[in-house]
């Protein structure tokens, strides 16, 4: 019997749920990102006043808003590849064929969350690049380019882009907990709300520590979950 | 041989016990159709022929093998239609058969096409199925379920939504899957006098219970059908039928009618007999078909006679 990979399994689900869609709405969202700290920029300028002082801060607040609006990004994703089989039946279809049900839906989660990671990083590196060209001309923040202050930043970006993709998980947890798209998305909103807002530069997710608690958190209770999928009715 | 069996078959959801004790038997190759009104538990039978649902008691044996809570192997050798056809709606016919087709692990070259010629679903090659009609939907999804030429069908109520030509298309293609790929096909429906034209045997089920198994064949023979006279004067004509029927197999139903099993007689006879004996007749009629009202009399538990 020839064993279907999970490789196979996530160019299935692609497709069925072309990423092309997905992928034009992170490009939105990253312009965005962008134009938001060109127009911080812009306001530092024309009020002299500056919101972002250093290179770190800089860095800082794209990560920040790069983690919060691409975890919503991950539960509306989610919200389709999982939640959408339950709520609109075919999930009877996908369980009766002979695959492992574990084996199609962590297909799903990691395809999810791999996608989110490297959408996550190039949302990263594409507005700080475009900032720190955008500050050439402007010389709004001073600059270093020091090999280590750039081996940090790069460790925060890929640890943030793990982190928060795999706390989408708990987003996933929630809307399976009654099939629901609406509350996968509203529970991502939620964790933003709590873990990304900042109050005076201090953000929870700027102690790594966390985020990666909740993600581990996240992933254990999808485990839990899923668990049972193989000897569980499926409603 | 048998190709599913099930053994004290029960299911309960939701606290209430939707099928309880069913022993059934299929026998490879034929069509077996599942015969009860809706909320029966026909559905709720095949989704755990299927493994959606499991049982709650007892088993269910396909292709000689006990299936446990996570078997799913024996899937592959299945084609299955349960409920309304569900689909990938932003997806093709035709992308949605090659879905199907690479999750079954079946690779035919030109097997959609043919299938979509079968089921009679052509020219929508670059419609999206959430732009389908029910009928074409319920075509789409009878493709679905045999475009890997599985060995059993599993088909819940498939012919909902179809038109009349629909429905005969459909009634011929399983003729001809069963005849000429011996394809064991399962098939529910509601609908009587369909279940008698397409099943070589048929399961009468009500509240979660098999009533009754028998041949299609047979209850033909056994239900052959009646003449029904309604008379102004019952004593004299059943005096007179005592005459004319020699079998005495006629039945007073109320103060008006007679009914007459006997297959000798003839509508003819019968009338003919009460006008030169200056009987009035109110009606007469020819009942050829009584499967209907046997099956309506098993469903109900014979509440309802007529």
């Amino acid at each position: 019997m020839e064993v279907i990979s999970l490789l196979k399994l996530m160019k299935m689900e692609l497709k069925k749920f072309p990423v092309s869609g997905y992928t034009r709405g992170a490009l939105i969202a990253m312009a965005a990102i962008l134009l938001f700290m060109i127009l911080l920029f812009w306001t530092s300028i024309l009020e002299g006043e500056n919101i972002l002082y250093t290179q770190v801060d800089c860095v800082d607040m794209v990560n920040i808003l790069v983690n919060d609006v691409f975890l919503i990004f991950a539960a509306v994703m989610f919200s389709n590849y999982v939640i959408g089989e339950y709520s609109s039946g075919t999930i009877n279809i996908l369980f009766t064929y002979p695959i492992s049900r574990k084996k199609i839906i962590w297909s799903k989660i990691l395809l999810v969350c791999s996608f989110m990671v490297i959408t996550m990083i190039v949302a990263n590196v594409f507005i700080l690049t475009s900032m720190h060209i955008i500050n050439n001309y402007t010389n709004t923040i001073p600059v270093t380019t020091d090999a280590g202050l750039l081996s940090t930043t790069a460790l925060k970006i890929i640890t943030n882009s793990i982190a928060f993709s795999l706390i989408s998980t708990l987003c996933l947890y929630f809307g399976m907990l009654k099939k629901s798209k609406v509350a996968t998305i509203v529970s991502s909103v939620i964790i933003v709300s709590i873990v990304g807002s900042t109050s005076n530069g201090f953000s929870l997710s700027s102690i790594i520590f966390i985020p990666l608690t909740i993600a581990f958190v996240g992933v254990s209770l999808i485990f839990f979950t899923f668990r049972k999928i193989e000897v569980l009715d499926v409603k | 041989m048998n190709i599913i069996r099930t053994n004290r078959l029960g299911k309960v959801l939701n606290k209430a016990e939707v099928v309880s004790d069913v022993n059934m038997c299929i026998k490879k190759g034929e069509i077996y159709g599942f015969l009860g009104p809706n909320g029966a538990g026909k559905t709720t039978i095949f989704k755990m022929i299927l493994n959606l649902l499991k049982p709650t008691s007892g088993e269910i044996v396909v292709f000689d093998e006990v299936i446990r809570q996570n078997s799913y192997e024996y899937l592959k050798r299945i084609g299955s239609l349960i409920e309304y056809p569900m689909f990938y709606d932003d997806l093709t016919a035709v992308e949605n058969l090659e879905i199907h087709c690479e999750y079954m692990g079946y690779y035919k070259k030109n097997a959609i096409e043919e299938t979509l010629r079968l089921v009679n679903l052509v020219g929508v090659n670059n419609k999206k199925v959430k732009e389908f009609s029910l009928g074409m939907k319920q075509r789409l999804g009878i493709a679905r379920a045999l475009i890997t030429k599985p060995e059993i069908l599993v088909l819940d109520e498939p012919i909902n939504g179809l038109d009349p030509l629909g429905i005969v298309e459909v009634r011929q293609l399983l003729k001809m899957l069963s005849r000429d790929y011996g394809m064991t096909i399962l098939i529910s429906s509601h609908i009587i006098s369909e279940i008698e034209l397409i099943a070589d045997r048929i399961g009468v089920i009500n509240k979660g219970k098999l009533v009754k198994e028998f041949t299609v064949e047979q209850a033909k023979i056994d239900h052959a059908g009646y003449i029904e006279v309604k008379l102004k004067d019952i004593d004299k004509g059943s005096r007179i039928l005592d005459t004319l029927v020699k079998s005495r197999n006629f039945k007073v139903i109320s103060d008006q009618q007679i009914k007459i099993y006997d297959t000798e007689v003839s509508v003819g006879d019968i009338t003919k007999a009460f006008v030169t004996n200056n009987i009035e007749i109110l009606s007469i009629t020819q009942i050829d078909n009584t499967l209907e009202e046997y099956f309506i009399n098993l469903v109900d538990g014979g509440d309802i006679i007529a």
